[in-house]
């Protein structure tokens, strides 16, 4: 086990454009778990890769326990691979291919069979040692596929897409066994995934990315609730925030031209605003009460859309081009075309540069801050955007 | 040689369905009828004019029949108790199995040999892959007579590095000691592209990702070969491997340009053996029963070989 530090990390395929993954930051200390979030393409499997040895490094540094492993063969940087496509052995049973790398090593007969039954023992695969990868269920494969890469006792795991290619119910579970996994082993874990649920659920720090570019590195409560930018505001979130430019109306009121929208600036927010013309006003639907009373500061609409979903109810209400959601306990008092009242909570409001989508900060809020004054600046490396 | 690989498999699948005949013109309906015929026709003609030659030349063996007399009578297995009475006929098969033998397993040594080096992005891989191709144009007795120039006492390039390496005088095929070994040196030299290609077509067909996984995991080039190479490889080996075997069994043309079963009768393979009975010795009658005895065992081999290939590609496949 060791800790795993990306410097300015970057890949660019020949023949590409632009870069698979554009000067990539990441520390992940030891026994860390840590989450590879994006769209799909943005560069997380290539960023695995690299750190396997399975791609070349156009620049930058890969350093494992702190040696420099740019160079090493994939064999001796002692990571562990699950493949995004399982990539088992298709003529070896399941237990020769647990044993594959224990093998190659040179390891006796009895270690071996030690090793793999207590992998396999971990992973539940024991009635299936003696089957060959064609037999295999595709959450049977995924198992397999992540016990092989853990049989060596790897000092970095990597997981690619390990529970993409699952039904959801299978999903959920397999997820609670690799957080048990990880509590149990304590391997530095890097697992790639696209879905959010997924990254918020397993890891200790989630790095969003988005072509190619780390957009923000932080646990998945702060990533949640203070996006770095509009991507990582919008790709974090179900349903989505409300995201929405608006224009500073004599200094004293947001408004989107045009509409009834008119939200007053709040204190809390008034640095942030200072002397600018236009910002986007970011918010989750939770963020947003519903009433049928006018009060100090609420905005008045009209509803056009509501999802009754069992267990909340949500509300559309519309300005112009913008559909605003609001999420809110269940009702069955709101209908389309009623006129309501909406209360924006100050601590849930997120403002971000209309040019660059970044985040408005004053410097107070440290969310996002580079660690520059940790003791362990080398390990977390600064967050870049 | 092969009535039993070439009988049609096809059904006749094309009637047409219930109700609808009887709204069709009658002619269009018989057209529809004989359809399924005209197209086994050429599978069915091809079936007959290997049957024919076949039935007609076991109806041989057991005469007396001769290419320089007219009177014909039934003779029973004289023939065939004569042929496995004679010395000759044992000497050849020997000879034949030998000959199969040394030549297969050169071939299909160098040619995966090759085929693993060639199997890889370079341009000299590159090239050498697109060259290949062209000894497999050359007629193997052209390819021999090419063979027999190079090695040309009096005018062959290889006489002169031959010397250098202190065997000027070596005899090639005009010696009973090295005659087989020149033989399998020109097949080898025919027929190993024909083993690279297809080995290289089987390499580049196998998936890529457990080649990823076994870097990660380590292991020497041979383990990798050993464990996932080999066991992956094994269906499009032994389908090599059977068309080598079965065609080096009966090869005929190389060894007929070579050596014509010389020196004396030291390459006498049973094809020659029967070529030779049957032609200038006029015994087509007591040919057939060598003839007959080699179209078995090359059946008889190939039948076990392609047993092996289906159990291999179950077994690469991950499913036995
Ligand atoms: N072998 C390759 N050659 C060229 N481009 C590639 C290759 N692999 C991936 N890419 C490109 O690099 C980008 C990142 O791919 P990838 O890392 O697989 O994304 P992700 O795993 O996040 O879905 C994509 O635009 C993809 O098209
Ligand atoms: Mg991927």
């Amino acid at each position: 086990m060791a800790e795993l530090i990306l410097k300015t990390l970057t890949k660019v395929y020949t023949q590409a454009q632009s870069a698979a993954v554009d000067e990539l930051n990441l520390g992940v200390r030891d026994g860390e778990f840590i989450a590879l979030l994006g769209p799909s393409g943005c560069g997380k499997s290539t960023t695995l890769r690299m750190v396997a040895g399975l791609e070349s490094v156009t620049s930058g540094e890969i350093r494992i326990g702190n040696k420099l492993v740019n160079d090493l063969h994939p064999k001796d940087r002692g990571v562990g691979l699950a493949f995004e496509n399982y990539a088992l052995y298709p003529p070896l049973k399941v237990r020769d291919n647990l044993a594959f790398n224990l093998r190659a090593h040179g390891l006796g007969a009895k270690e071996i069979n030690r090793r793999v039954d207590e992998i396999a023992r971990t992973l539940q695969i024991q009635e299936l040692l003696d089957l060959k990868p064609a037999a295999l269920s595709s959450g049977q494969k995924q198992r397999v596929n992540m016990a092989r890469a853990m049989v060596r006792r790897p000092s970095v795991l990597l997981l690619d897409e390990p529970l993409s290619h699952l039904d959801a119910r299978l999903r959920v579970e397999l997820r609670t066994e690799i957080k048990r996994l990880h509590a149990e082993q304590r391997f530095t874990t890097v697992i790639v995934t696209h879905d959010q649920l997924e990254a918020m659920a397993l890891a200790d720090r989630i790095a969003v990315m988005n072509e190619g570019k780390l957009q923000q590195f932080d646990t998945p409560l702060e990533v949640f609730n203070h996006p770095a930018n509009e991507f990582v505001a919008g790709f974090l979130g179900e349903p989505p925030m409300n995201i929405f430019r608006t224009a500073v109306a004599d200094s004293r009121r947001l408004v989107i031209p045009d509409t009834d929208f008119a939200l007053p600036i709040m204190p809390a927010i008034q640095k942030l605003v200072g002397s600018r013309k236009e910002l986007k006003l970011g918010i989750r639907p939770w963020g947003i009460r519903v009433s049928q009373t006018q009060t100090d500061g609420a905005v008045p609409g009209v509803v056009v859309v509501v999802e009754d979903l069992g267990d909340e109810t949500r509300v559309g209400i519309r300005y112009g081009e913008v559909l605003i959601m609001s999420s809110i306990p269940v009702t069955r008092r709101y209908r389309p075309g009623l006129p309501v009242f909406l209360n924006f909570n100050e601590e849930d409001l997120n403002l971000f540069d209309p040019m660059t989508g970044e985040r408005l900060s004053d410097g107070s809020d440290s969310s996002n801050q580079p660690y520059e004054n940790a003791a362990e600046n080398e390990i977390q490396a600064p967050v870049s955007r | 040689m092969s009535t039993t690989l070439s009988s049609p498999q096809t059904q006749p699948s094309a009637l047409p369905p219930e109700g609808s005949a009887s709204k069709e013109s009658s002619a269009h309906a018989r057209r529809r009828r004989f359809r399924p015929y005209l197209v086994l026709a050429p599978a069915l003609i091809l079936t007959i004019g290997i049957f024919i030659p076949f039935i007609a030349a076991i109806c041989l063996s057991f005469t007396d029949y001769s290419l320089n007399s007219s009177d014909v009578s039934f003779i029973g297995f004289d023939n065939y108790l004569s042929m496995l009475q004679s010395s000759d006929f044992w000497h050849s098969l020997g000879i034949t199995i030998e000959y199969a033998f040394l030549c297969t397993t050169v071939e299909m040594l160098l040619g995966v040999g090759v085929a693993l080096l060639l199997n890889d992005e370079n341009i000299v891989a590159r090239f050498l892959r697109i060259v290949l191709i062209f000894p497999l144009m050359i007629a193997p007795v052209i390819g021999t007579l090419i063979w027999k120039l190079i090695t040309n006492p009096s005018v062959g390039i290889l006489v002169g590095p031959m010397r250098m390496i202190g065997l000027g005088d070596f005899k090639w095929a005009a010696s009973p000691d090295s005659a087989m070994f020149s033989l399998v040196v020109v097949d080898a030299w025919v027929y190993t592209p024909f083993v690279i290609i297809l080995v290289l077509a089987g390499l580049r067909s196998l998936p890529k990702s457990p080649y990823e996984a076994a870097l990660i995991d380590g292991g020497s080039p041979w383990f990798v070969f050993k464990n996932l190479t080999l066991p992956m490889l094994a269906p499009v080996l032994l389908i090599t491997l059977v068309f080598r075997l079965m065609l080096s069994l009966q090869e005929f043309s190389i060894i007929f340009a070579l050596t014509e079963g010389g020196p004396g009768d030291a390459t006498m393979s049973l094809s020659l053996q029967a070529y030779n009975r049957a032609f200038p010795f006029y015994g087509l009658a007591e040919a057939i029963p060598m003839m007959l005895f080699l179209w078995a065992l090359v059946y008889l081999v190939s039948f076990i070989l392609i047993g092996f290939w289906r159990r291999a590609q179950q077994r690469a496949a991950g499913v036995a």
